[in-house]
């Protein structure tokens, strides 16, 4: 049994290892790479069956390959486990993995390297899986980095757009600063628990520190004047790092930009993989989050206020990738708000579902991409439902999945996120998400509208259904997009049991006649953004106008910017970084190269090697310098010590 | 005994004190050398008055013979030699006061606050005075401070090794570096005739193959 | 006269040291008149083999403790590691100048030599237990230096380097010595022991430590320069990009490891009571470091520039491991990370190397284009060195440092490992432009960089530490805590 699923994370790996190493040929690379995740899913689907058929308290298969770190104190294993919470995860992860392997060998056929691009896909599924299935934190931070690398190589794999080598850039560096956080939680968990494992390692074994949240109840830390409760402290640093991964405010920026890369790496990044990861995180460290209660109120507004954000941002969106992207984003703060409110089965529940019809979504994106020669603009699409019938047949489904439409997957896990957010009392937070929730079925209904109704505006192409290997894929996931919910009905509530060893949770109230007006709201907006813009397709041209911006005017613009977040960290985090280093090089390094940060070009290059003839002037400059960093030294320790 | 010691002292400092000042003030570099080695003259003559003959002729071969040297090579090789008329303060020079005074005021400041030297205590009469004579040095080099004789020999064989490798060997494909007199004369025919003559140019490198064994 | 009488001298206890300093003097007579010119690689091998030898002499050693030469020098579990380390440092860089030389045309036997007297002075270094031996170990390390950055002459970069160091690094030395002397007016001794012992027995509230302090200020500043910790670091970039690649390599780990090594003992043995002065100085030194560090590498089109700030930034996360050498964490992280930045960056250079053909430098970002069409092995390579220098899982740089800012978080400097985070946070930046031109780029008609046998075998053996330290560290953690274990007693 550790073999098996030592399997799983390693299948993917060696795949991996084969692309790289190995396969020169495009068509291998991708049977390889699909068969490889495809394999894995099987194992992680045998994994769950061993474990279903153990008692419900034992549910926990941990493996340890070797001690990683093991120097008196401090001891980390390298160990893998598997319990309720990874298996579904480790089940999305593959299933939906493959499915997008599959579609990638239609969707990159023909592209020059598309054996690299597999073995990043490889790789990636292998890094999300370690996050998943790791037991200690060290563990999770490695598969925690990988994806960040992945994403980072397959977001700038088309490297000859330029956006996409910025977009990589800024998605790593945005990563990066939730990864400090990261770091720093881990350094407190440490020294307050003295281990970085969640659980025990088998019977008798010294207690994972999730199982120790108690010892440090009531300790604080910080300065005299303003101590805060360690469990604050700590939760509140994971919070950052979960708010970085799963693209929160205030750092989602990184998000939309990220569709510069290949369309079924946008749909593994936000739908199977990469943006779960924080959430995951903080179900899996569930105790300390609720051992604070600040850092749940901060949860619980930042995912609310990152899903009304997100969400208004997304009915501004012309480009079809980007719409998506804003929704995942949005999607991904009602994940994190059930976090917040405790809700967290429903919170996973989400995840699931959204994973697979977001997957759905994005891959029929795609399928419209790619039938349409590349075309993202939504102003030059239309009238595609007869081009295209079987994507738009999925789109449809997915479109309705999500805007939480009676009986499709998404309707159940967001109810139960709504109930939730009811029955516990936290009216302003249901409010936000039920707006958002309308506001998520207006711009479905007015993306459908834009691409599958009306008339075709741009007649430079001739749009054509996508090969099989690619609608294939598509059915399977809508299959799954219908019946997703299933997992977790209100009576069966299959997904809270399974999670009741982990996460510990009753299953809540099923509210009726919150079902009730929730599905009338989603069907209205979605029927009223529908209406609007097929009544209106005369009037939208290309690089044109959006019809409702008559109404709306400057708001539309705010919404179409996301409400400058952007530009803001442009105007003053960037512009400033530039300043200061520009400066840095300007002042102590009058030698230095270059001014411009993102710059290229030999220019400054070769005017600093003509200027470096034996000038004892600047070995003066160095000297100053010398003298007062001694100066301060000595002033120190000789006056201002005592 | 006493006064002749105080008054001897009185002379050796303010041609000290004398010397230094010439050497900041004075317009013409050589001469200002030449000062300083004065200065150091002065220095070797406080020593001798302290009874460290040592530590004086170590003064006088060190700094008279070795570094003032040094610094009258330096002024040579430098271009604008004469410094005639070169002014020797720069600017600044507020800014230099202000900077040695205060690391001189450092220097000065332990003893100002009255520091406890530690002293040794004074040796029983009949054994040789600590760290005066050359034999006492001898006998530390090779007992107490064996280790440390030993690696300054390791030193001075790197530092000798360095000053081959980069002077003597290869000289050929160094930049050619005028001499004085070649650089007046220079300068002389430059302002005679028209300014075609060419400016000093650098040595043609020595490819490899003219490297032959047979130089080393 | 009294017959001179020498003290009791136990070779054993220098044994490597005495052999790396032998073999080096040896080799340059063999070189002078058996090893014909355009031969000189030979005069490399046998610096190896020197090295080598030296390091298996070391075998034995382990476990003992012992001083001797009077107590001036000593041999513990820590130094012996250090002294494996910084051979290792050796026998890399010479590894990685075989070719290099020659192509540049400017291999000269003598070169082979100095290096290993540089590695005598950094063992020195870590063996010194006197403040005239430390010196010693200083000069010896950097005098060969200022020779060796000057070994290309017939640049003018490197003349200019050269010159730049030696001026520098007099200076710096000035301050070494009066602080020593300052020390000694104190305390009368030199013998960190004793300067030790010193300080233990009074009661610091009463004493007048101002001579003592200030000669303490003095050395530290010494040190400081050599460790590269701002504002102390001006030198640091010109230097490195003028001195001949293999030589910038050794430099950025060979003084930092040799400077702060004598740091750990000076601290530590001589002024462990005088924790409140030193300790914010030195703090404050560190944090701005990594500041300085790492924001000036991200102004840096040019990557051998760019290596020289970064390695200021590191010398910030070594200090880390120095500053809380009184727990048993802090010497831990200290030496672990100078093995792993060891190994990351000198496989950079070689990369760096690699690149460079003759007479002709390519460290432009430029030139890095498209690396993985042309090279790929050189590229992946590169690829884990930079990772492993931000600090990316599963590198063993990510190991090193999550090892050193748990020594600061715990040594009672948790500001400190905060700066160092956030530091290393914006440090990916600049490591991963490097990445995006190998393999986000096409290559613009830059030829296939040739890979000969020295360079492929330092690039594979760095590359292959760094990721079997980062996936399986266990073994070196083991090393590493034994050999911290005498120290601070």
């Amino acid at each position: 049994m550790e073999l098996l699923i030592w399997l799983i994370p390693l299948l993917p790996f060696i795949g991996f290892l084969l692309n790289v190493f190995v396969i020169r040929r495009e068509r291998t690379a991708g049977l390889v790479a699909s068969g490889m995740v495809a394999a894995a899913f099987v194992v992680t689907l045998i994994a769950v069956g061993v474990l279903a058929s153990m008692p419900p308290e034992e549910r926990r298969i941990v493996s340890t390959a070797w001690e990683w770190i093991n120097t008196g104190s401090f001891q980390v294993p390298f160990a893998i486990m598997f319990d309720p919470l990874t298996a579904v995860m480790a089940l999305l992860i593959t299933g939906v993995g493959a499915l997008i392997h599959v579609y990638s060998i239609g969707y990159m056929h023909g592209d020059p390297r598309v054996v690299r691009y597999f073995a990043y896909l490889n790789l990636f599924v292998t890094m999300m899986l370690f996050l998943v299935m790791a037991n200690n934190l060290l563990l999770l931070f490695l598969g925690w980095e990988g994806v960040g690398l992945c994403s980072f190589l397959l977001i700038g794999f088309w490297f000859e757009r330029k956006t996409a080598g910025e977009a990589a850039v800024k998605a790593f560096v945005v990563n990066r600063i939730g990864d400090a956080a990261f770091i720093l939680a881990m350094l407190a968990i440490f020294t307050y628990f003295g281990t970085l494992n969640f659980y025990s390692e088998g019977e008798g074994g010294a207690l994972g520190f999730l199982e120790r949240v108690g010892d440090i109840a009531g300790l604080r830390v910080g300065p005299n004047w303003q101590p805060i409760f360690v469990s604050t402290a700590i939760s509140f640093l994971l919070l950052i790092g979960a708010t970085g991964k799963s693209a929160q405010f205030p750092l989602f920026v990184w998000l939309p930009d990220a569709m510069a890369g290949p369309t079924p790496v946008s749909a593994l990044i936000h739908a199977a993989t990469m943006v779960t990861g924080g959430v995951y995180l903080m179900a899996r460290t569930e105790p300390l989050f609720v051992a604070s209660f600040t850092t749940q109120g901060w949860v619980t507004w930042i995912g609310a206020l990152t899903a009304l954000m997100a969400g208004t941002a997304a009915m501004a969106q012309w480009d079809i990738k980007r719409v998506l992207a804003y929704s995942t984003v949005s999607q991904l703060g009602f994940m994190v708000a059930a976090c917040g409110m405790g809700a967290y089965v429903a919170a996973i529940f989400h995840l699931l579902t959204h994973g697979i019809f977001k997957a759905l979504l994005f891959l029929a994106a795609g399928s419209v991409i790619h039938g349409t020669h590349d075309t993202q603009d939504m102003r030059r699409m239309g009238g595609l439902k007869d081009a295209m019938p079987v994507t738009f047949r999925t789109y449809l489904i997915g479109a309705l999945a999500l805007a939480g439409i009676f009986p499709l997957a998404g309707f159940w896990s967001k109810d139960e996120i709504l109930a939730h957010a009811v029955g516990h009392g936290h009216t302003p937070i249901f409010i936000i998400l039920f707006i958002t929730s309308l506001f998520t079925a207006f711009y479905m209904g007015r993306q459908v509208a834009l691409i599958f109704f009306g008339t075709q505006r741009d007649p430079s192409y001739h749009p054509h259904e996508s090969p099989q290997v690619m609608t294939v894929p598509l059915i399977v996931l809508a299959v799954g997009a219908i019946i997703g919910g299933a997992i977790n009905l209100p009576v069966l509530h299959w997904l809270t049991d399974w999670l009741e060893p982990v996460l510990h949770e009753q299953a809540g109230e099923f509210n009726l006649w919150l079902a009730l007006i929730a599905t009338i709201g989603a069907v209205g907006m979605g029927y009223l953004g529908w209406w609007i813009y097929t009544t209106n397709a005369a009037k939208i041209k290309i690089g044109g106008k959006d019809p409702i911006y008559r109404y709306s005017g400057d708001i539309w613009e705010g919404m179409a910017e996301a409400w400058y977040l952007d530009r803001l960290y442009q105007r003053t985090v960037v512009a400033g970084f530039e300043r200061l280093s520009d400066f840095l090089a300007r002042v102590f390094d009058p030698q230095g190269v270059d001014g411009l940060v993102m710059g290229v070009g030999r220019f400054f290059g070769g005017l600093a090697n003509s200027l470096r003839a034996v000038q004892t002037g600047y070995v003066r400059t160095y000297a100053l310098v010398f003298t007062v960093g001694v100066l301060l030294v000595i002033g120190f320790m000789l006056w201002i010590a005592r | 005994m006493e006064v002749v010691v105080q008054i001897t002292f009185g002379v050796i400092a303010v041609f000290i004190l004398v010397a230094a000042a010439m050497v900041v003030s004075v317009r013409n570099v050589i001469h200002a050398a030449l000062w300083l080695i004065a200065c150091f003259f002065g220095v070797g003559a406080l020593y001798m008055l302290l009874e460290a003959e040592f530590l004086a002729v170590v003064q006088v071969l060190i700094y008279v013979g070795a570094v003032s040297v040094l610094i009258l090579f330096a002024i040579m090789l430098t271009r604008q030699i004469t410094g005639e008329g070169v002014r020797q303060l720069t600017n600044r020079w507020p800014v230099v006061l202000a900077i040695a005074t205060l690391l001189f005021a450092t220097v000065l400041a332990p003893t100002l606050i009255n520091q406890q030297w530690n002293v040794p205590p004074a040796p029983p009469l009949g054994t040789p005075e600590p760290i005066a004579g050359p034999a006492e040095l001898g006998r530390g080099f090779v007992n107490e401070f064996l280790i440390q004789f030993q690696v300054v020999g390791v030193l001075l064989t790197v530092a000798l090794i360095g000053a081959i490798v980069i002077a003597y060997e290869e000289r050929a494909r160094r930049r050619k570096v005028l001499t004085l007199a070649e650089e007046l004369e220079l300068k002389r025919l430059r302002e005679q005739t028209s300014p075609t003559v060419p400016a000093p140019v650098e040595a043609e490198p020595v490819v490899q193959e003219s490297r032959s064994a047979s130089e080393r | 006269m009294d017959a001179l009488t020498i003290p009791p001298v136990d070779l054993g206890l220098i044994a490597p040291l005495l052999v790396v300093v032998t073999w080096a003097t040896g080799l340059l007579l063999v070189d002078t008149f058996f090893i014909p010119v355009g031969r000189k690689k030979l005069t490399g091998y046998l610096a190896i083999a020197g090295l080598v030898v030296a390091g298996l002499v070391g075998l034995p050693l382990w476990g003992v403790s012992g001083s001797t030469f009077g107590g001036m020098v000593r041999l513990d579990p820590f130094a012996l590691t250090l002294t494996w380390v910084f051979l290792l440092i050796g026998i890399l860089s010479i590894t990685m100048s075989l070719d290099y030389l020659p192509r540049q045309d400017i291999e000269q036997g003598e070169y082979y030599p100095l290096i290993m007297f540089a590695v005598s002075g950094m063992i020195l270094l870590a063996q010194g237990a006197d403040l005239i031996v430390l010196f010693l170990g200083i000069e010896t390390l950097s005098i060969t230096l200022y020779i060796l950055t000057g070994f290309a002459y017939p640049r003018l970069t490197s003349e200019e380097a050269a010159m730049k160091y030696l001026v520098l690094g007099a200076f710096a030395a000035g301050f070494f010595v009066y602080g020593i002397a300052l020390i000694f007016g104190a305390t009368g001794s030199t013998r960190l022991s004793e300067i030790g012992a010193y300080a233990a027995d009074r009661d610091l509230g009463d004493t007048n430590l101002t001579l003592l302090l200030g000669g303490a200020a003095m050395v530290l500043i010494a040190f400081s320069f050599k460790a590269a910790l701002a504002p102390f670091h001006m030198w640091i970039p010109d230097v490195y990009q003028g001195s001949p690649t293999p030589v910038a390599a050794f430099m950025s780990v060979g003084t930092k490891g040799g400077a702060l090594a004598a740091l750990v003992r000076l601290l530590f043995e001589a002024l462990p009571t005088l924790n409140a002065y030193w300790l914010p100085v030195l703090a404050g030194l560190t944090a701005l470091t990594m500041v300085v560090g790492n924001l000036g590498a991200i102004a840096q089109m040019d990557v051998k520039r760019m290596l020289a700030y970064s390695s200021i930034g590191h010398a910030g996360y070594v200090m880390l491991g120095v500053m809380v050498a009184g727990e048993q964490r802090g010497p831990e992280a200290f030496i672990f990370y100078i093995l792993v930045y060891a190994l990351s960056n000198l496989g950079a250079f070689a990369v760096l190397i690699a690149l460079e053909h003759q007479g002709e430098e390519a460290w432009q970002l430029d030139d890095f284009a498209g690396l993985y069409q042309r090279q790929p092995l050189l590229a992946v390579a590169m690829a884990i060195f930079m990772f492993s220098l931000a600090g990316v899982p599963p590198t063993a740089g990510f190991m090193a440092k999550f090892y050193a800012l748990t020594a600061a978080w715990e040594g009672g400097l948790p500001w400190l490992a905060l700066v160092g985070v956030l530091t290393s946070a914006i440090a990916a930046f600049f490591y991963l432009r490097v990445i995006i031109r190998m393999f986000m780029t096409e290559p613009e008609g830059e030829p296939a960089p040739e890979l000969n046998r020295g360079l492929t075998i330092d690039i594979v053996v760095a590359a292959a530490g760094t990721i079997i330290i980062g996936l399986i560290p266990a073994p070196i953690f083991a090393l590493v805590e034994r050999s911290a274990v005498a120290l601070g007693g």
